[in-house]
């Protein structure tokens, strides 16, 4: 097992944590179940129903624009970094970015070596004592994988390309967000300005999770 | 954040409704989605998943794998990984094992078999 040179401070998991809490709240059982009886994306929170609608031409221009703004704002703006300048910044504070990459595809490799290992000794019905062993082995990998992913993306969280990328996908939610109002669909939120403000996390997180799986190939 | 919701979507492929479901869909064409066509990616992964339970609940009703396997989903995984790769070493083995002619081992180049046929002549009815 390799040594954990990376944690996360007290704050960091704390937040993580409360994130954790928030997604696994919204993701109940009931929501993904909904999800997967038919293609039209609707669910209902607080006796509301909402969709996220595909995005028509129109709307697509929109967020591409949208996208092309707030890249050109931040590239002026020198209190954002490119992700290769912060890699470079890091590397000299002696935090190696593509080093953690490495880790994360040599640990991967290793889970599938165990992986195989554990499946041939269930085949033969090896003793519940070795598997217990390997499947003890397998979830440290896993949670040495998760640790180092966890803190690469909190390192690389406020590159330039990230908060680009962080504002196209709320930007998007805003979009093609439609709430049922009587027999009529009508825009979930006015204007941007009204979704940023929106203190309904466990709705925006529903939403944001439907709009990761409907456009993630568009971004 | 993508992690959560597909733990969610591999419980719900493992319980017993929906596995019949699925059985039912493949041998009976039974629908299983309001929509059969479009697709959404969480009802692609929804299916993968399902068809992940499907085989290795077979296996345990064929007596190729004991019933623990289920116990977790590190037991899951590891079935279903030494499944894929040992099926990919069979597929290797048997493309290797095929036997060419000996000339054709050596040189490399297509020997076109001899015919089989035998030929008659006609007889000559006097």
């Amino acid at each position: 097992m390799e040594d954990k040179e990376t944690t996360l401070t007290p704050e960091q998991q704390k937040s993580l944590d409360a994130v954790k809490e928030q997604v696994a709240q919204a993701m109940d059982k009931d929501f993904v179940e909904d999800l997967i009886k038919n293609n039209k994306s609707e669910f209902t929170h607080k006796d509301i129903k909402y969709r996220i609608c595909k995005m028509n031409y129109e709307q697509k221009q929109e967020v591409y624009r949208e996208r092309v703004k707030k890249f050109t704002m931040l590239l002026r703006d020198s209190a954002y970094s490119l992700e290769k300048d912060l890699k470079k910044d890091y590397l000299a504070r002696g935090i190696d970015i593509d080093d953690m990459t490495k880790k994360i595809q040599a640990l991967e490799t290793k889970k599938n070596d165990l992986l195989f290992k554990l499946g041939e000794l269930l085949k033969k019905d090896g003793s519940e004592q070795d598997c217990e062993v390997y499947k003890k082995e397998i979830s440290l990998i896993m949670e040495d994988q998760k640790g180092i992913a966890t803190e690469k993306q909190i390192l690389l969280e406020f590159t330039l390309e990230n908060q680009v990328l962080v504002h196209m996908y709320n930007y998007m939610t805003y979009v093609s967000a439609e709430k049922l109002e009587g027999d009529k669909w009508v825009k979930a939120y006015k204007s941007f300005d009204e979704f940023a403000k929106s203190d309904d996390d466990i709705l925006i997180s529903k939403l944001a999770f439907l709009v990761t799986m409907s456009f993630q190939d568009a971004v | 954040m993508v992690k959560e919701p597909l733990e969610v979507l591999r419980a719900l492929a493992k319980n017993d409704y929906y596995q019949s479901l699925y059985s039912c869909a493949k041998e009976l064409g039974l629908q299983m989605f309001e929509n059969t066509t479009d697709l959404t990616k969480l009802q692609l992964w929804f299916l993968s998943y399902a068809s992940m339970y499907s085989v290795i609940s077979t296996d345990i009703v064929m007596g190729e794998c004991p019933e623990r396997v289920l116990d977790n989903t590190i037991f899951e995984d590891a079935y279903m990984q030494y499944k894929r790769v040992s099926s990919n070493k069979d597929i290797k083995k048997k493309v290797t094992s095929i036997k060419l002619p000996k000339k054709q081992q050596e040189t490399g180049t297509q020997i076109t078999p001899k015919s089989s046929w035998v030929f008659k002549r006609k007889q000559k009815h006097d």
